[in-house]
Formats: structure tokens, C-alpha cells, sequence
């Protein structure tokens, strides 16, 4: 049956009025709902709400047993820069040892004057310095390296990283506490987990910023992240940062653990393989629109992006994080901010793969030095560059800032 | 519980005398005693220090590798469905690398000190030292690198050439010119 276009205008108007009139009678439907019995009481210990999913990944399905296995921060499901304890990303080589805090101690040994013994409390007596620093597993974004990702979505694919204020001792105070000696020129770390996982260690990267950190977050160290204690290397690849540590033995050579010659050493395609390739370098990535696990994209629309606001981006950061959004269109565009190459890099990348879509870019600083500290540079100088903006359509705006001392 | 349990980091000395530490500046730590040091200081150096006393062959490792490290590594090395650890020399140029113990470990006294220190994967720390001498030479003889009847001892591992030793280079970063103020 043929009905008229003025037919179907006459009905249309006719239901808005109905529906018009309907809604000015009843509650609106967000008061409907909302409870009017009482809520729970205070209680000792928080949680999130139950309507809140955010979780791990990890992938149950291959030989590799879980207590050796990894699970992924989902990076598009935070805000801010600092990730949840709870979701902080997880690598194990021979699960989680349950630690009693009343009986472990930090053994320090070795090339010192006197080697001795530290409880957890005696640790907490000392200076306490707390940081805020992304920790990046060496293997994060694995498959970008292998000629493209196979994965779908930002946390399979970088998820590696995490950040935390983490809160610990200096380790140099502790070495010089026991009198290093001139001869030490590299440390033994050592956990106490099953395999008593073991790194060499620089003795200048100890001597400059590394901590023994026993807070995260403002609470104790998850046991996942080394509770009671674990070493912090701020900037290097995350299974040097030794958890459950239980001793720091000072030596006059790498003792080239099987972790540090077949394990975490990059084999080139010329057969030959770098060695003690600790710094993490420089990482961005674009957390919003973002693609979930089913292929599924989210928030491609304008205004989702600009009013959810930014989430994090990775790299093994020193303690600066800054958001800023860039406009559609970017590089082509023109917004043009000075960072450094291998941001411009990922950032070029991640533009490339949801061009079109206006996104915001959260790139993390961190100092640009190898072991010897060639090529540091330091964080008020990447301050300055990035505030460098030519372009009005780009607001750098600071998200979150935390300066160690 | 394995058998490197005792002594782990237990210091209920250092806990019970805590009202006076030894450290210079701010009184805290406690000597250990020479007990817990010996039961913590297990690391393996390329020069051979840190191995302990005992002895074992190809020929008596082979009954330790069939009980205790067969069921993740296979029958020859080679099967998995852990990690592989014979075979793969010549590979690690290719387009297909195998990095076993014979292709890419640079130091044989690395692998006495992970299979003491880690292995087996499920029960850590429970083989004796001649069953970790006699499993490390079966690992070496199957990748050919020692004799069946060559004795591995604390004298003669430190002297077994890896066929990669020469494998390894130093981080080259930074290999981006940094921009000049």
C-alpha cells in the first residue's frame, strides 16, 4: 500500500506530541533507579564497583605455564598516568612466592666492607624517596617488531607497561652503607622466587637513581610486583628490576646468568646478539579510539575523545607524563611539536592506523641515556621542547606531573 | 619446600638484635652469619667460581636428563614442548634461529648455574651437585661439544668453549643522532 509523504509527517508529529506529554508525567528514568535504601557500611578495605570491568589479559592457551607467563594492563581503560595496582601488568619466571615480611631480608655482599643484613622495617627506618615511573617489559610490543601486529588490540599489543609512584630506598645509600668497595663494578640482583631469578646490574645505574622499592602506590608492593621488596631500575627493561629481592652481591664482572646471555639478549639478523640492552627507550601510542578484542572500535566519534580525555602511553618513563591533543589530520596537518625521533616515530605510526579520527596522543619522557650516561638529557629540556607548539589547533596541555627530588 | 629453603634470607638474628645495627650512618643491618651467606651465595661465574665440589659424565647424566628434565625438554632435546636445547648450530643468521644451549649460550658455567638455580621448572633445588655436573655434560654431549666419558667437574667446566662465546656485542645505542641544543 502507497502512503503519502505527508502521511507519514502527520504521524510522526503526532507521537512526538504523545510522547512529549508522557514524559512530563513520570520521574525521569535516572531517579527511577537510584536507590533510596540504605547503602553498605564503612568498611576496612576498598573495592571497586561491580559495574567495572576493566581487567588483565593474558592467554591461557599456549605451552607456556602460567607461573611463567604475562598478563597486559588494559592501557585504554585508565585514566591519568598512574595504572592500578591491580592492574599493573604481571611477567613471572616461576610464579608468585608468598613472602613473609617478618623473616626476609636484603643481603648485601660481596666486594663491601661489610656486608649485612636489612629487615623490611630497617629499610622503611632509612630516607624514603617515592617516584613516579612507568615500567616496561623488555618484550612489550613484540609483534611491531616482527612486520606488523597480528593482535587487535592496544593491550595485547603494548600492554606491557605499567606506572606507578613507587617508594622505596636509595640502593646507593644501602651500598655505601656497607662500604662498596672500588674494585665492584657490576651488582648480582637476586629474588627469591622458585628460580631465584637472577640480572647483572651496572654499578653506575646503582649508583645513580636504582631503589629498593617496597611501596607502590602508597600501599606495600602488590606480591605480584615483589612484595616485600624488589629492585627499581627507573628506565630499563622490567626483569632487571629483580622481585622479592633478597640480595645485591657486589662483583668485579657480570656473572652472566642464563636471564642475561639466553634469555634477554636481542639476536640481530646477522647472527651475532646485543648484550645488557637495559634502557627501555621513548614509547607513544594512541589509547583512544581504541579497538577491543573482538575487532570491535570504540570512540571514533570527535567528541567521545575530547570528553573522556587521555589515558597513558608507555614508555619506561622517568617521572614527567604529558597529554596533549593533536588535531585531525596530524603530521599533515601541520601541528608541529618538537619531539624526540623515535616519539615522532611511534607517533606517525599510531596516527597512520586511525587516520581520520581526531585521537589524543599521550607521550611519556624519560631520560635518553645509555649506561655510561652518554646522551642524557634532562627533563627540563624536554619540557621546554614540548611546550613548543606552532600551531594553535594544539594545546599541549600538562596532564599529570611528579619531579623526584 | 626445596632443599635451598633453609637459610633463604632468614636472619631472626639480625630481627632479634635490632636495637643496635651495624651500618655507619644510620645504625640499620646486621651482619650476616657465614651459615646464611654459604646458603644464599649460589651464583656461577664464567671463571668457575661459586661451583661447587662433585663430578659427573655424559654417560651418568643421561639417567638424570630421562627422570627429571625429559618430560619438558623431550627424549634427545629437541622435542619440547619447553624450551629446545640441542641442536640448532649455524642457525642464528638465518631467517629461523634456533638459540639452544649448543647454538647461542656463550658459557657452559651458566648452565651449571641456572639447572641449580631454576630447574626442574616444578621442583627448583632438589638435584644433588653430581646429578647437575651429570646433567650439564649430557646437555654438552648432545649438542657435541664434549666427549661421552669426559669427566664436568669444577676444574674442567670452566674451560669448555661454547661455540657462540664469540656471539655477543655490546649495546650500540644510541644509534639516533640526538638533536643538538
Amino acid at each position: 500500500m502507497q502512503r503519502s509523504r505527508r502521511w507519514f509527517l502527520r504521524a510522526g508529529a503526532l507521537w512526538s506530541s504523545v510522547l512529549v506529554a508522557c514524559r512530563g508525567k513520570t520521574d525521569t528514568p535516572a531517579a527511577s533507579t537510584e536507590p533510596r535504601t540504605l547503602g553498605t557500611t564503612v568498611s576496612s578495605y576498598g573495592s571497586r564497583s561491580r559495574f567495572e570491568t576493566a581487567a588483565r589479559d593474558f592467554v591461557t592457551n599456549t605451552r607456556v605455564p602460567l607461573e611463567e607467563a604475562a598478563s597486559r594492563t588494559p592501557l585504554h581503560d585508565t585514566y591519568g598516568i598512574i595504572t592500578p595496582s591491580s592492574l599493573h601488568f604481571e611477567r613471572h619466571h616461576s610464579g608468585v612466592p608468598e613472602i613473609d615480611p617478618a623473616v626476609h631480608t636484603l643481603t648485601i655482599h660481596g666486594l663491601v666492607d661489610r656486608p649485612l643484613a636489612f629487615t623490611i622495617d630497617e629499610l622503611k627506618r632509612l630516607p624514603s624517596i617515592s617516584r613516579i615511573h612507568f615500567l616496561e617489559c623488555s618484550g612489550n610490543s613484540l609483534s611491531e617488531w616482527r612486520g606488523g601486529s597480528t593482535e587487535s588490540s592496544v593491550q595485547r599489543i603494548h600492554g606491557l607497561t605499567s606506572c606507578s609512584e613507587w617508594t622505596g630506598v636509595s640502593l646507593a645509600v644501602l651500598l655505601r652503607e656497607c662500604g662498596i668497595q672500588p674494585a665492584a663494578t657490576w651488582l648480582l640482583a637476586e629474588g627469591a622466587d622458585a628460580s631465584k631469578h637472577a640480572r647483572s646490574i651496572p654499578i653506575a645505574k646503582a649508583m645513580d637513581d636504582a631503589m629498593v622499592a617496597y611501596g607502590q602506590n602508597g600501599e606495600p608492593l602488590r606480591p605480584e610486583q615483589g612484595y616485600p621488596m624488589r629492585l627499581f631500575l627507573p628506565g630499563w627493561e622490567g626483569n632487571a628490576n629483580v622481585k622479592w629481592l633478597r640480595r645485591v652481591k657486589a662483583l668485579d664482572q657480570p656473572a652472566m646468568t642464563r636471564e642475561e646471555t639466553s634469555k634477554y639478549t636481542d639476536l640481530m639478523p646477522d647472527g651475532t646478539a646485543r648484550q645488557f640492552t637495559f634502557v627501555m627507550e621513548p614509547k607513544s601510542l594512541i589509547t583512544r579510539p581504541w579497538r577491543d578484542r573482538e575487532g570491535r572500535d570504540h570512540d571514533r566519534r570527535r567528541h567521545d575523545v575530547e570528553r573522556r580525555g587521555s589515558p597513558v602511553a608507555c614508555p619506561a618513563a622517568r617521572a614527567h607524563t604529558i597529554s596533549f591533543r593533536l588535531a585531525m589530520g596530524w603530521p599533515r596537518g601541520g601541528a608541529r611539536v618538537a619531539l624526540h625521533r623515535r616519539h615522532r616515530l611511534h607517533a606517525a605510526a599510531a596516527h597512520r592506523s586511525h587516520r581520520g579520527a581526531r585521537h589524543e596522543l599521550v607521550l611519556s619522557q624519560q631520560r635518553d641515556s645509555d649506561v655510561e650516561g652518554r646522551g642524557r638529557r634532562e627533563d627540563h629540556e624536554w619540557e621546554s621542547r614540548l611546550a613548543c607548539c606552532s600551531r594553535p589547533r594544539c594545546t599541549p596541555t600538562p596532564k599529570a606531573t611528579a619531579c623526584p627530588p | 619446600m626445596h632443599a635451598y629453603a633453609e637459610g633463604y634470607g632468614v636472619s631472626t638474628v639480625a630481627r632479634n638484635a635490632s636495637a643496635g645495627g651495624q651500618s655507619p650512618t644510620f645504625a640499620v643491618g646486621h651482619t650476616p652469619t657465614p651459615e646464611q651467606l654459604k646458603a644464599i651465595d649460589i651464583e656461577v661465574t664464567p671463571d668457575g667460581t661459586g661451583l661447587a665440589p662433585g663430578t659427573g659424565t655424559a654417560a651418568t647424566g643421561k639417567d638424570v636428563y630421562t627422570r627429571r628434565c625429559e618430560t619438558c625438554h623431550g627424549p634427545t632435546g629437541k622435542e619440547g614442548p619447553q624450551d629446545i636445547l640441542v641442536g640448532g648450530r649455524g642457525s642464528l643468521s638465518t631467517a629461523t634461529p634456533l638459540k639452544t644451549v649448543g647454538s647461542y649460550w656463550p658459557y657452559a658455567t651458566t648452565l651449571w648455574d641456572y639447572i641449580r638455580r631454576a630447574m626442574p621448572f616444578d621442583h627448583p633445588g632438589t638435584l644433588t651437585s653430581d646429578e647437575i655436573y651429570g646433567a650439564t655434560a649430557y646437555l654438552l654431549f648432545m649438542n657435541g661439544i664434549v666427549g661421552e666419558h669426559d669427566v664436568v667437574d669444577q676444574t674442567t667446566l670452566p674451560h669448555v668453549k661454547m661455540p657462540n662465546r664469540d656471539g655477543f656485542v655490546a649495546d650500540p645505542r644510541p644509534d639516533i643522532p640526538l638533536r643538538k641544543k
